[in-house]
């Protein structure tokens, strides 16, 4: 199944709604790693592709797609001490009138995002998405194996956080999305 | 490695006077440098704006003047702050890198394919411009000139096209790599950007584009990154006392998308000329073989529109006749209004989709935002890292630019205008089903 344009904004956006309905900041880092997340662990089919950089997976395609949800007013950006925090905008409205069965069927993983995620500064994200990252290219590799790879691409995120971060991750898909593992 | 010299100077309606090294008149001598003097910086922007026939060769010096200027603001020592000092090379790797980024900056527009962004979709699936410049810069004709200098291309290109665009790894880049590619490909304050707003505004006689980009270079400084999401990250920021001058460049940003970049009959003739393209070029998409590439321009596709527009057998004659011939460009059949956005998440598909199966082969759409980050940079202020977006009153307001059109061949245009008038409200209420939520 594929999600159209639209629905996928209505998806990101929701997404941001409920992390911003938290209070926590909101940027868009944050953003990156969650809809990673909901692509790589729960297979939300969310179209962007993302490659390994600066701070673990990131996604040119939805730093283009935020943009243009801006441009759309869908969603919107509020000054804060740290930066630029997202928040749903005006016409986020019409998506959540529009595709209420889409974001229905995506709330337990939105949920996972708002307990899981949001609560967590880059730091920790990032050798986390890392880690799903690289258990996605390398299925059959052992803990050990996966988290001396996250420890070689991310030289400082030294071994035992690689290795608690791989097995974080292989918890959360026994959890989560057993039937991908 | 001695310092350049610059023994040329070009005389240059921005910058009075563009000084070149020997190495850098090699560059433009080259053939693939010398083509950028048939592709237009705008596209058929000239036939609204008739000054806007400037080309890409003047803007890819300007861009290589201004790089230049900012590289050495950057790394002058009292610039440096204790807390990114070690990103900095050696002293004497700094000559290097000022070529380097020179360079780069000189070559970052080889690969613009005839009309520059006016057709850039025809080519092939997954390829950009960026990706074409960086199969010039790494080809066997601009090695040789690299090897001799001696430069690495590949430190070249990474800062001509940036990360983003990249077609390696994006772990090719270094922190100090990012830096380099960021003057010319940046954002916020690239240098790309500040040439193509001056130089478009000059010579479409658009004043919108001017800002103090002088007071701006000056107060650009390598800083840590001011977003908590990205600690320590260095980045090119501001210090306090350029931040109006930084506002002035999103300023004029924004009303050059929305008069200029946007203008309707532009994206009219864009429409047209991709129909053109799409006949007359073999596959209907732009070569990328390197030799290909380099031997197609502006002129060659300008020519086979004269001749197509006058042979109605020719193949593209329709588009062509209307660009060179009878200036019956599509019209404006539809732009959304407030109202209708705050009825429809998709208003324009929802009247193109409506309007196309009312007019068959007779109407076009094109929407289009203007990608940029929401302009959150760093600024230092007495010593303390803060954020633009937090320090600046203007910078959190200023909206996307964007546009959407559905446009109607002109023959059709009071047909399809009375037809809309009768129908707007049900085809609004009434969700397309290109985006409507499946049973």
């Amino acid at each position: 199944m594929s999600l159209s344009e639209l629905q996928e904004a209505a998806v990101i956006a929701t997404l941001i709604d409920r992390v911003a309905a938290t209070g926590r900041f909101c940027g868009e880092t944050l953003i990156q790693k969650s809809v990673f997340f909901l692509k790589e662990l729960f297979h939300v089919p969310v179209s962007d592709r993302f490659q390994l950089y600066y701070y673990g997976p990131f996604s040119f395609d939805l730093s283009d797609r935020l943009q243009g949800m801006q441009a759309d007013d869908f969603v919107k950006v509020r000054p804060h001490q740290y930066g630029a925090t997202f928040v749903a905008s005006e016409r986020y409205a019409l998506l959540q009138r529009q595709f209420p069965k889409t974001i229905e069927q995506y709330g337990r993983e939105m949920q996972f995002v708002v307990e899981q995620l949001a609560t967590r500064g880059v730091g920790q994200l990032e050798p986390l998405a890392t880690a799903l990252f690289l258990t996605r290219e390398h299925p059959d590799a052992s803990v050990e194996e996966r988290a001396r790879k996250l420890n070689a691409v991310k030289p400082h995120v030294d071994l035992p956080v690689a290795i608690q971060s791989v097995k974080q991750i292989d918890g959360w898909i026994e959890r989560y999305a057993p039937e991908s593992n | 490695m001695p310092a350049p010299k610059y023994e040329h100077e070009i005389r240059d309606p921005i910058h009075t006077f563009i000084r070149v090294s020997s190495d850098e008149r090699r560059v433009i001598d080259s053939r693939p440098f010398q083509r950028l003097r048939d592709i237009h910086q705008l596209a058929l922007t000239y036939m609204v704006y008739p000054g806007a026939t400037h080309r890409r060769f003047e803007h890819c010096l300007g861009v290589m003047d201004l790089a230049g200027r900012v590289f050495d603001v950057i790394v002058r020592h009292p610039h440096r702050r204790d807390d990114v000092r070690q990103y900095f090379p050696a002293d004497e790797k700094l000559p290097y890198w000022r070529t380097v980024v020179r360079m780069g900056a000189l070559c970052h527009d080889l690969g613009h394919m005839p009309f520059s962004h006016g057709a850039e979709e025809l080519l092939p699936e997954g390829y950009h411009h960026e990706q074409l410049s960086v199969d010039v810069i790494l080809s066997p004709e601009m090695e040789k000139i690299w090897s001799e200098i001696p430069l690495i291309a590949k430190d070249v290109a990474k800062v001509a096209v940036g990360v983003k665009k990249w077609p390696g790894k994006k772990s090719d880049f270094s922190p100090w790599d990012e830096l380099m590619t960021e003057i010319v490909t940046g954002d916020a304050f690239g240098v790309d950007r500040i040439d193509y707003l001056l130089r478009d505004s000059l010579h479409a006689g658009v004043a919108y584009g001017r800002f103090d980009h002088y007071r701006l270079i000056d107060t650009l400084r390598v800083l840590p990154s001011a977003d908590p999401d990205k600690p320590g990250k260095p980045v090119i920021g501001i210090e306090r006392g350029g931040l109006h001058a930084a506002e002035g460049l999103q300023l004029a940003r924004y009303f050059m998308f929305e008069q200029l970049y946007f203008h309707k009959v532009r994206r009219a003739l864009d429409i047209h000329l991709k129909a053109f393209l799409r006949a007359f070029l073999p596959d209907g998409t732009y070569p990328i073989d390197v030799n290909a590439h380099l031997k197609l321009t502006d002129d060659e596709i300008l020519t086979a529109m004269r001749v197509a527009a006058e042979d109605s057998d020719a193949p593209g004659h329709d588009p062509a006749r209307r660009i060179m011939k009878e200036r019956s460009f599509y019209r404006v059949l539809y732009v959304p209004s407030a109202d209708d956005l705050s009825k429809s998440t998709d208003p324009i598909g929802a009247v193109y989709q409506a309007a196309r199966e009312q007019f068959p082969g007779s109407v076009a759409r094109d929407v289009h935002n203007a990608t940029s980050k929401p302009m959150d940079f760093a600024v230092d202020k007495d010593g303390t890292i803060v954020s633009s977006v937090a320090e600046s009153q203007i910078l959190g307001q200023i909206p996307t630019a964007r546009f959407g059109y559905v446009f109607i061949i002109p023959e059709k245009l009071d047909e399809g205008r009375r037809w809309l008038q009768q129908n707007i409200r049900g085809i609004l209420e009434t969700p397309s089903r290109r985006t409507n939520e499946p049973e």
